[in-house]
């Protein structure tokens, strides 16, 4: 579904990522860990279209990008495309603050894909329903906590239908208790058999949920395993120091 | 005590040397020089700046103020003054004299002495030389216009009643406009005519000049000593062919000048004052201009706002040509005066053949400038949106248009409706700047009445307060809309 072959991509002439080989099969669950700035959210925003970069392909489902270094000379249907394969959830929400919930979840469904609005509101009733946020509806975002903030995102990215989901790190800014509220939509989502790419700290949840893990450090993947492997004997020292300071803090 | 000294020390200051004990004849003597209001900007051939060397003035009022100064052993000096500000200048004490066309009226006889005339002139209507249906001022009635502000020719006009009035600041742009076919007649004093009219071969004078009237000096009130050594030494300049020979210098000696000498002291007829008119009067006046500018302000700032946002939009979306051509134009437009771009919109564009009406052209050139403003408000209001809404629609498949229109544009509205207000504001005050292309709103307005009753203090109150009847209420609106966009 997602594939990920040699993407590079610089910052100047820092090299924020460095010929990266990933993919993420139908159905499947795949995470990326590794330190802060290690490139795992602009490995995301390249996948989503969301940022160029420089050398490499990204293939979600049957469409394809070469590495460019701007999106506006680029193939614009085609980035559109892909960008509609890929649902994408963010660190901070992003949700409109202008729309109510249900109007942040209707807004691309009836704007992008012209869907009927009644039938978009019914999809939206429904996603909300599944995230257990089904009374907040007519509420602004700013009336909501953290957690109900990354439901809705969630719902949002979901209505689109996309054939796959990007998690940038989608608990990191929340309050620890509602961290757990996230991860089961999440966990849910994954028993129905969508694809997910998740970027996070929640080794835990790693551990339990990923089919693969890839550690990323400094632009580099410099180490890939099914999580039994990856945290109980890491071949690089580098993952073996990053794993123990997960686990200290 | 030393409260009362205070105020002693500081009225003796300020008082006590211009008026108290010494006249402004001693002044003139102690100081050796003779200091004369005018305004050069009223042009020739009052008293306007040498072509050949503009830093010199020159003009029959000029050698007319020489002449007085050599008689009182004096140099005179000119002190540059707005036209319409020279008697509440000369009661302030800025000068000694206002003398610049200063027409004698016995309202203006009230708030300051007139000398004996210098001058006899007449008004002379002034039409395009294909003109057939305009013969003389009779023939006047239903037509334009144009003539100067808080003039002679200005009340014979009102008096008529069916005339639709067009009033300028300058001498030179009523002409212009008779030309352009702005106007189908201009109407003003016979020295102006005589030398901006009568050289030119695209007008001719209709019918003879009428409505006799008196150039006078006007002096401080109350100084007979003054105001005695004036009038002799006007007498004495009509006996010894002074005034003619400054006159014929200029091509304004006419049979006219020669009653100059029997029309003694016509000017000196002090009346009492009259029953004083109640502000009411002036009221439906300064409402007129006020709905002028209300009308003005908000057709100007619906253009400003929908321009302002195409430009936005151009600068943001548009390829680098057009985007270059954006931020041209913002500069351009902030870089430069607004009375200069009304200048040019109104008359500069007929010289390539644009001619528009004033009242398009105060539109126009307002809107054209806030419209600058507002783009760069907008460009702010839409850059100070956190880059994650873009991702997040991006990712969600919008295309950049529909970003802007859907996502961007509205989150923007209430952060800029706090300084669109602001300029809103701002732009109902500099509507005021529009009277430069003869149209009169409210600050016009309490130009024409401040000057013609002297009650500049009264109707600026009045006035000031019409502003704020106008501003406030838009800065009550702009609050709530702000209010009521946060909760929504």
């Amino acid at each position: 579904m997602i594939n990920v072959s040699g993407l590079t991509k610089h910052f100047g002439d820092r090299t924020a990522l460095d010929n990266i080989d990933l993919d993420v099969p139908r159905g499947e669950v795949k995470m990326v860990i590794g330190p802060s700035g290690c490139g795992k959210s602009t490995l995301l925003r390249c996948i989503g279209a969301l940022e160029p970069f420089d050398n490499g392909t990204v293939q979600v489902d049957e469409i394809c990008i070469q590495g460019n270094r701007s999106h506006t000379t680029g193939d614009q249907e085609t980035l559109q495309r892909l960008r509609l394969n890929t649902g994408m959830v963010f660190q901070q929400f992003h949700l409109f603050p202008h729309l109510t919930v249900l109007e942040n979840i209707i807004e691309a469904p009836v704007q992008v894909l012209k869907i009927e609005k009644s039938q978009a509101v019914q999809t939206a009733r429904n996603l909300l329903k599944q995230v257990q946020l089904e009374t907040m509806a007519d509420r602004y975002p700013r009336n909501l906590s953290g957690g109900e903030q990354q439901r809705v995102a969630i719902a949002r990215a979901l209505a689109m239908n996309p054939k796959c989901v990007l998690f940038d790190e989608p608990t990191s800014a929340l309050d620890p208790e509602m961290v757990g509220e996230v991860l089961s939509v999440m966990r849910e989502l994954a028993e129905q058999g969508m694809t997910l790419l998740i970027a996070t700290h929640e080794m835990d949840f790693a551990q339990e949920m990923a089919g693969e893990i890839f550690m990323l450090d400094h632009g580099r993947v410099i180490e890939r395993g099914s999580p039994a492997s990856l945290f109980h004997n890491p071949s690089q020292e580098r993952t073996q120091k990053f794993l123990q300071r997960i686990n200290r803090s | 005590m030393l409260f009362y000294k205070t105020i002693l020390t500081l009225f003796i200051v300020f008082w006590f040397p211009a008026n108290i004990f010494a006249g402004p004849l001693e002044e003139v003597r102690a100081s050796g020089e003779l200091l004369w209001g005018a305004d050069a900007e009223g042009g020739a051939p009052f008293v306007f700046p040498d072509p050949e060397q503009p830093d010199r003035m020159i003009g029959f009022e000029v050698d007319l103020a020489d002449a007085l100064a050599r008689k009182l052993g004096v140099t005179a000096r000119m002190v540059q003054t707005d036209w319409r500000s020279l008697i509440p200048a000369l009661q302030r004490g800025d000068f000694h004299m206002a003398l610049n066309g200063i027409e004698w009226t016995e309202e203006r006889s009230r708030s300051v002495d007139l000398s004996r005339p210098y001058y006899i002139y007449e008004q002379q209507l002034v039409v395009r030389k294909d003109e057939k249906r305009i013969r003389s001022f009779n023939d006047v009635g239903g037509r334009t216009v144009g003539t100067l502000d808080a003039s002679v020719a200005q009340s014979l006009l009102e008096a008529r009643r069916d005339v639709t009035l067009k009033i300028y600041e300058g001498q030179v742009e009523p002409y212009r406009d008779l030309e352009l076919k702005r106007l189908d007649a201009v109407f003003m004093d016979w020295p102006i005519a005589a030398h901006y009219a009568r050289p030119n071969p695209n007008l001719k004078f209709a019918g003879a000049p009428i409505g006799e009237g008196l150039y006078v000096i006007a002096l401080l009130k109350g100084n007979e000593e003054f105001l005695q050594e004036i009038n002799r030494s006007i007498e004495n300049f009509y006996n010894d062919g002074t005034l003619k020979r400054i006159y014929e210098k200029w091509g304004l000696w006419n049979a006219k000048q020669v009653s100059l000498r029997d029309t003694d002291h016509t000017a000196r007829k002090v009346f009492t004052a009259g029953a004083d008119i109640g502000l009411g009067v002036y009221l439906p006046l300064l409402l007129k201009g006020a709905g002028m500018t209300v009308l003005i302000s908000v057709l100007a700032m619906a253009l400003a706002i929908v321009f302002g946002g195409a430009v936005t939009l151009t600068r943001l979306m548009g390829g680098p040509i057009l985007k270059s051509m954006a931020v041209t134009y913002v500069e351009i437009m902030r870089g430069t005066p607004l009375l200069l771009q009304l200048y040019i919109i109104y008359y500069g564009l007929p010289n390539i053949g644009i001619s528009l009406n004033a009242f398009a052209a105060a539109v126009l050139g307002l809107g054209l400038n806030y419209a600058a403003y507002e783009s760069e408000i907008y460009r702010a209001g839409l850059e100070s949106i956190a880059r994650g809404q873009k991702d997040a629609a991006l990712s969600l498949g919008m295309t950049r248009w529909m970003i802007y229109r859907r996502i961007l544009i509205p989150q923007a509205r209430r952060i800029v409706l706090p300084p669109v207000t602001n300029d809103f504001i701002s732009l109902f005050k500099d509507s005021s700047l529009v009277s430069i292309i003869a149209i009169v709103e409210l600050t016009k307005s309490y130009n024409m009445l401040a000057v013609s009753s002297m009650k500049f203090l009264e109707l600026g109150l009045l006035t000031a307060a019409l502003y704020l009847m106008m501003s406030l209420p838009l800065s009550i609106v702009s609050t709530r809309l702000e209010h009521h966009l946060q909760t929504t």
